[in-house]
């Protein structure tokens, strides 16, 4: 316990240095001068030839996030009008899939944009590169410290971090006025509101929703080599407070169910990702939508994963279209391009670029929700979890299985699936 | 050379004449085929070889940049030579795949393929003979409405049913729920069709969850289009006189049935069935669409376990070693299906 209890602690440490990152100032100006620009500047000098070429981007945003991305493009492409930007939309379930077949085959984009999670495993593929060599240290230093150490990966730098996303708690304070302080709140506050079509709690327990709930029981999921921790008393204890949800209200396993409920007005509480954030707050006006802290259970609280979306360079980035795509990039990162994309009427994102003010009081309930959540292990071990651990909280919460037994069978797969995973 | 001038050998002489004279006889009909045999060599063929040459090889995505053709990839790209390990891994249930079952699977399968043929030829049969009916008013019309089902896209089809099985907002619960207002019964409203394990029915069926069920009817519906399409082809050149005079001699329904339809539309339902039967044991859509082979694996077949292996595992040997796997199986079936129906005798006496 006391290895897993430093574990924890390194991940909080973690999780609220770059979330207190993300809403700070600028950094601070050091006393050194700044180093040459050795690298494609954003504006492109009178004195070069212009640049040119097509760089393909591929992403899986959703609706909202698209028009944000389209604005920053044109606020690229003002500054380089010969420098065409592809971008090719894939279904974010698909996307991964998708570039990883392409890219080793020698095709794909120039640029991917994906979750943070992706970069171990895609590099270790040898699907993305290095980009330490392109990144100027300007542009390193403007990126939020405990985002940018998320990217170091064997001594490279596998991505850029654009934005801070995590699994938070959405309530509709039409249905339920007051933030629950506790689950015991949660669940009580949820069965007074649900009446008719109304429910007032509809919660998320996939896997991926719910795993950082091992907070609650004082567990952690693995330890810093990747190795499983969660089979043991606090993952019993994880299991049926998670079993314990549809003692709230109806709940779903990687469904939109909710999400769709919510935006008719008829679910109070649902537990999603703050991407979703824009969307919800169109369909039931961005008044009545708030995004609570974690409530408390016991000695600890409820938690979500917080995570970054970076930008990968593929290894296939075409020579004669580097200049242009690294320049994409560094526009990504600027001020003026972050802005955009935090626009909260679009892509809403939580910028992981210091220096950009979040004015918007959703978002700044999203950072807020964050300081209790839970980091997502970046390490290519997390590949073995996902199917034992979905077969294990199905066979408890579906067919009534003990959970003590359902976690020491996800156990000996995520094990034998992490020997795998390190043999290759 | 020398062993066939041998007079001892004049018989092979003969067979060797006789083999230059038909190739020479059959030389334009070569010359026909040859642009067909050399695209379905490249696109048939080789990757067909190619797949086998993977099957015994540890392939996975970084092998992707291997190229036969490039020897320069040969050294940091070519996969492990294996031999058999991904066919005994496959068989030993020691891939590491969630809820993986190899003889579940295939016990799953079998049962999947066959129960779905069987309603399916014996509806389409039945409506058939129905719509066969000179006394049915717009038979025409229901033949056109029949084909419907058939006629969709099927991963339309499988994704309507599937939300019609969504346990809050389907349409197969809500309709219960009418019928417990309207008709005062008490139908459930609130089944999980494709996440409840315990099996509806006993016994030797208990392997079977009801998301087999709810699949089942599903493709039943999908399915019985065709087998009514070539029912009604075959019943169509029946010669009604045959049925006139079997009246005469005093035959029952039951007895014209089996001893003038049944004989008569076999030539034609026996390659349907045969093919159905291949369709159905390979039917992704249904299952891949609808239960995603939930409740835990157990409504997977083998088709699209092949496909998780290669689209979420990326595990290109074994997912090659699962294909011809599943080819030997298909060819065993057929075979049986074959010798049991006497599909080419049929066509040799015809």
């Amino acid at each position: 316990m006391k290895k897993h209890a430093i574990w924890t602690l390194a991940g909080v440490l973690a999780l609220t240095a770059l979330v207190l990152g993300a809403c700070g100032p600028a950094a601070t100006p050091t006393e050194e001068p700044p180093a040459p620009p050795t690298e494609p500047a954003t504006e492109a000098p009178a004195t070069e030839a212009p640049l040119t070429g097509t760089v393909t981007l591929w992403h899986g945003w959703k609706e909202s996030e698209i028009p944000s991305l389209n604005d920053v493009i044109a606020g690229f492409q003002g500054m380089h009008p010969e420098v065409t930007i592809d971008v090719l939309y894939t279904p974010f379930d698909d996307l991964r899939g998708k570039f990883e077949t392409a890219a080793a085959t020698g095709e794909g984009p120039d640029l991917l944009i994906g979750p943070g999670d992706w970069g171990p495993a895609l590099y270790n593929a040898e699907l993305i590169g290095d980009v330490s060599m392109y990144a100027s240290e300007d542009l390193l230093a403007s990126i939020n410290s405990a985002a940018l150490g998320a990217v170091q990966y064997q001594g490279a730098v596998i991505g850029l971090p654009h934005t801070i996303k995590g699994v938070v708690l959405f309530r509709n304070t039409l249905l339920i006025p007051d933030a629950p302080a506790t689950w015991d709140d949660l669940a009580a506050s949820a069965q007074s509101a649900t009446s008719g079509d109304v429910v007032g709690a509809d919660l998320e327990y996939g896997f991926f929703f719910s795993a950082a709930q091992l907070t609650a029981c004082g567990g952690s999921l693995m330890d810093a080599n990747g190795d499983p921790t969660f089979n043991n008393e606090a993952g019993v204890c994880w299991v049926n407070l998670l079993n314990g949800f549809k003692d709230v209200g109806p709940t779903e396993y990687y469904t939109d169910n909710d999400v769709n409920l919510f935006k008719t007005g008829n679910a109070g509480l649902i537990i999603d990702g703050s991407w979703n954030t824009s969307a919800l707050a169109e369909a039931i006006g961005a008044d009545n939508l708030k995004i609570d802290p974690w409530p408390a259970y016991g000695d600890s609280h409820l938690s979500g994963y917080v995570q970054t979306e970076n930008v990968y360079l593929s290894v296939n980035a075409a020579p004669e279209n580097l200049d242009a795509a690294w320049a994409f990039v560094e526009y990504l990162f600027s001020p003026e391009a972050q802005a955009m994309l935090a626009d909260p009427t679009k892509a809403a994102h939580i910028p992981a670029v210091s220096g950009v003010a979040i004015s918007d009081r959703l978002m700044q309930e999203a950072v807020a929700a964050f300081d209790l959540g839970t980091v997502f292990p970046v390490i290519p071990e997390m590949g073995a979890y996902w199917g034992p651990m979905d077969t294990a909280l199905k066979s408890v919460f579906d067919e009534g299985a003990d959970p003590a037994a359902a976690l020491q069978t996800a156990f000996d797969s995520v094990t034998a699936g992490i020997q795998d995973i390190r043999s290759q | 050379m020398a062993t066939i001038s041998l007079p001892s050998s004049r018989s092979s002489q003969r067979a060797v004449g006789d083999l230059s004279r038909r190739l020479r006889q059959s030389r334009t009909a070569w010359i026909y085929i040859l642009p067909a045999g050399l695209i379905m060599g490249v696109i048939s063929f080789f990757p067909q070889l190619y797949q086998v040459g993977m099957s015994l090889t540890d392939y996975r995505i970084q092998n992707l940049r291997f190229n036969l053709f490039n020897p320069e990839t040969y050294i940091k790209y070519a996969p492990d030579f294996v031999g058999l390990e991904n066919f005994l891994r496959i068989l030993n249930n020691t891939i590491n795949v969630e809820n993986y079952d190899f003889l579940r699977l295939l016990l799953f399968n079998l049962t999947w393929t066959f129960s779905n043929v069987a309603f399916h030829v014996g509806l389409g049969v039945l409506i058939a003979l129905a719509l066969n009916s000179r006394e049915l008013i717009g038979r025409r019309v229901y033949r056109a409405l029949f084909i419907i089902p058939w006629a969709l896209p099927g991963y339309i089809t499988a994704l309507t049913w599937k939300n019609m099985y969504d346990d809050r907002f389907g349409a197969i619960n809500q309709l219960f729920g009418v019928a417990n207002r309207a008709l005062g019964t008490s139908l459930p409203t609130d089944t999980r069709w494709m996440v409840v394990a315990q099996p509806p029915i006993g016994g030797l069926l208990a392997f079977l969850p009801l998301a087999f069920y709810a699949v089942l009817l599903a493709n039943v519906w999908l399915g019985w289009p065709f087998m009514t399409v070539v029912a009604t082809g075959a019943l169509q050149s029946i010669p009604h006189e045959l049925y006139e005079a079997a009246e005469m001699d005093g035959a029952s329904p039951w007895q014209k049935f089996w001893r003038i339809t049944a004989p008569l539309i076999r030539p034609a339902m026996v390659p349907a069935i045969m093919l159905g039967t291949i369709w159905t044991f390979n039917q992704f859509n249904v299952i891949y669409f609808i239960s995603e082979g939930d409740p835990l694996g157990r409504t997977e077949i083998l088709v699209t376990q092949a496909f998780k292996l290669v689209y979420e595992k990326r595990l290109y040997g074994v997912a090659s070693a699962f294909s011809l796997v599943v080819f030997v199986i298909l060819f065993v079936i057929t075979l049986i299906n074959n010798r049991v129906t006497r599909a080419t005798e049929a066509y040799d006496v015809a």
